[in-house]
């Protein structure tokens, strides 16, 4: 009875094993030849070693720019959800004339491509002789990534919300204590689900920071200066390293925001 | 002991084109249970809400105990609003709701723990008080927004539509409750609610609202059984319209012709006035009394039995519309029966609009 079962889903089976082949197939290579024993990473497989992750971890500059990624990537996306929120919680709860139109203006970031971004960013740092630097990656990054902030957080700020904040308003707390001891402590898993996904996004960007960083430079961006020099199993390590850097981040918010969910 | 608690001096409230609230003037007795009582946007939330300083009104001034509270913010008014969908905290315990307010007013520790527990244990939430919001049922939940409310000692507690929330039985119970612990904190109540028989079972005082304005203010039996509006009459329970024309003013009682019959009621409208009289389903009689007058007969169309009466229609000869009549349990009405009709003077009332 089993077998027919699966015979009947065989279509539905096959499909759906072709699209996750699909998506994960590069992943699943590029995590595999990294521990690749040799030193072309192409088949036949010849490892497993680790030898490729100890060649980064000695790499003095993969290191730095691990570091510089790591650094980018945190504080950019605290400056990024500190203003998202600040401009959600101003929005959502002000009468700002024009709200509507603010809105728009802070969203809109998100459809332009990144290229066009980078491209305006490294003429504007130019203009204003600001050196490029892990600064002007930073701000890129606040860039690209508060709308999204601002999004996450401004569609959380509803109805039910507001008269939670009006209640202590009602009970005698003043606009800050409102906003520390009410909103902030409602709105914690979108908080830091925002945080989060502006530390993915920063952490794997690379376009801005290639385009307006020069001496310091993040991972991704050294990543592909090593590229250049053609294919070995440090690059799939390194790129292995990004992405479970990446992988365990986004487990980790969806195992808090589903235990947070519950409130 | 009729000190007043809050007074509207020719209250209005427009919102761009909409007119909320036209002239509301209204005193509050200190200590008294108020039940703003009306249709969904006959201005009693928005009434409701200037009061608690959530929204400014457009024209006239609020005093609260003989203060006057214009731009004074929700925070430092001596009110406390208990919302309607409770507005709790969900991130805190019960505990932290209730000891909320009076963190904020920056009451000590040790006054803070004897004031929440006190509060708690008047809403018998006592045992949960460690608890979070979302292990609470609906009713517990209104327990503890009504306990964050008093526990700041307010001047007036407002309530917007505290029980709408919550399934017949419950209300039934909260609202006794609500009632109960009124008397006992001798706060002034500011209630809201759009169902009548709430309004009747709490109410020290009933203001009934309609279209932005006040209908009519009183008592719960004078509301009922005296209406000031044909509005009124109609919205607090079942009520039978009858128009007519005055005949003749003697004393305190004119005499009004209407379609079947001359009836005398009390009332100061000059003759010749086109007027509507009220009289309730259950104030109409099968059986001549002494006193009653006739309204004619007619016949049933519809009924049905309600438990503690016969709920019937009837339709009356030269009447336009047929009578709604409550005939008591015992009288099983048969449909199409010949019914004649008597009414005492003293329940059939003249409205004034």
């Amino acid at each position: 009875m089993a077998s027919s079962r699966l015979f009947r889903n065989f279509p539905a089976i096959s499909y759906v094993v072709l699209i996750y082949g699909f998506i994960f197939l590069p992943v699943v290579v590029l995590v595999l030849f990294s521990f690749q024993d040799s030193r072309i990473p192409i088949p036949p497989f010849d490892g497993p070693s680790l030898k490729w992750y100890g060649a980064i971890l000695d790499d003095r500059r993969m290191m730095d720019a691990l570091f510089n990624s790591v650094t980018v990537g945190l504080l950019s996306s605290m400056v990024s959800v500190v203003l998202g929120f600040l401009a959600a919680y101003s929005l959502a709860r002000l009468n700002i004339p024009g709200a509507r139109f603010f809105q728009g203006l802070l969203i809109a970031p998100l459809t332009v491509s990144y290229l066009i971004i980078a491209m305006g960013l490294l003429i504007t740092f130019t203009e204003l002789g600001i050196p490029k630097s892990l600064l002007t990656v930073g701000i890129g990054h606040v860039v690209i990534n508060m709308p999204l902030c601002f999004a996450i957080l401004y569609s959380q700020m509803g109805e039910h919300q507001a008269n939670v904040e009006r209640a202590a308003r009602d009970l005698g707390a003043h606009d800050l204590q409102v906003m520390l001891l009410v909103s902030v402590p409602m709105l914690w898993p979108a908080l830091f689900a925002s945080f989060v996904l502006s530390v993915t996004f920063s952490w794997d960007e690379f376009i801005i920071a290639f385009m307006v960083s020069r001496f310091d430079v993040t991972l991704p961006v050294e990543i592909w200066s090593m590229l250049r020099s053609g294919l070995n199993p440090k690059t799939n390590a390194v790129g292995s390293l990004v992405f479970m850097v990446s992988f365990v981040v986004v487990l980790l918010l969806d195992v808090l925001i589903s235990r947070t969910r519950r409130l | 002991m009729t000190e007043e608690s809050v007074r509207f001096l020719d209250i209005g409230m427009r919102f761009g084109a909409t007119v909320a609230l036209v002239g509301i003037n209204l005193s509050i007795t200190e200590g008294s249970y108020v039940v703003l009582l009306g249709p969904s946007g006959g201005g009693k939330t928005t009434l409701l809400n200037i009061l608690g300083g959530f929204l400014e009104p457009t024209s006239g001034r609020i005093e609260i105990k003989g203060e006057d509270m214009a731009g004074v913010p929700a925070a430092k008014r001596p009110t406390a609003t208990v919302f309607q969908d409770y507005a709790l905290f969900p991130h805190m315990s019960i505990e932290g709701n209730v000891a909320f307010g009076l963190k904020m007013r920056k009451v000590p520790r040790a006054a803070r723990e004897i004031r929440v527990s006190k509060a708690l244990a008047m809403v018998k939430l006592g045992p949960v008080a460690q608890n979070r919001v979302h292990e609470l049922s609906g009713g517990q939940r209104q327990r503890v927004a009504l306990a964050r409310s008093l526990v700041v000692e307010p001047s007036v507690l407002l309530l917007d539509e505290p029980l709408g929330a919550l399934d017949l039985k419950l209300r039934r119970q909260m609202q006794d409750e609500l009632k109960a612990i009124q008397k006992r904190v001798g706060t002034t109540f500011v209630h809201v609610t759009h169902d009548q028989e709430e309004a009747m079972a709490i109410a020290d005082t009933i203001v009934v609202m309609n279209r932005g304005s006040i209908e009519d203010v009183g008592t719960p039996e004078r509301v009922y059984l005296r209406p000031a509006t044909r509005f009124t009459a109609n919205f607090m329970g079942e009520s039978n319209i009858l128009t007519g024309r005055v005949t003749e003013v003697s004393g305190e009682f004119v005499t009004v012709a209407t379609a079947n019959t001359n009836m005398a009621v009390r009332g100061t409208v000059p003759v010749d006035y086109e007027v509507a009289i009220s009289i309730r389903p259950e104030h109409l009689h099968t059986e001549d009394k002494s006193g009653r007058i006739q309204l004619g007969t007619g016949y049933v169309t519809e009924y049905g039995f309600r438990g503690t009466h016969h709920q019937c229609t009837v339709r009356m000869e030269r009447f336009d519309t047929p009578l709604r009549v409550r005939l008591p349990q015992s009288k099983i009405p048969a449909s199409g029966e010949q019914l004649t009709l008597y009414v005492d003077p003293d329940d059939a009332v003249l409205l004034d609009r």
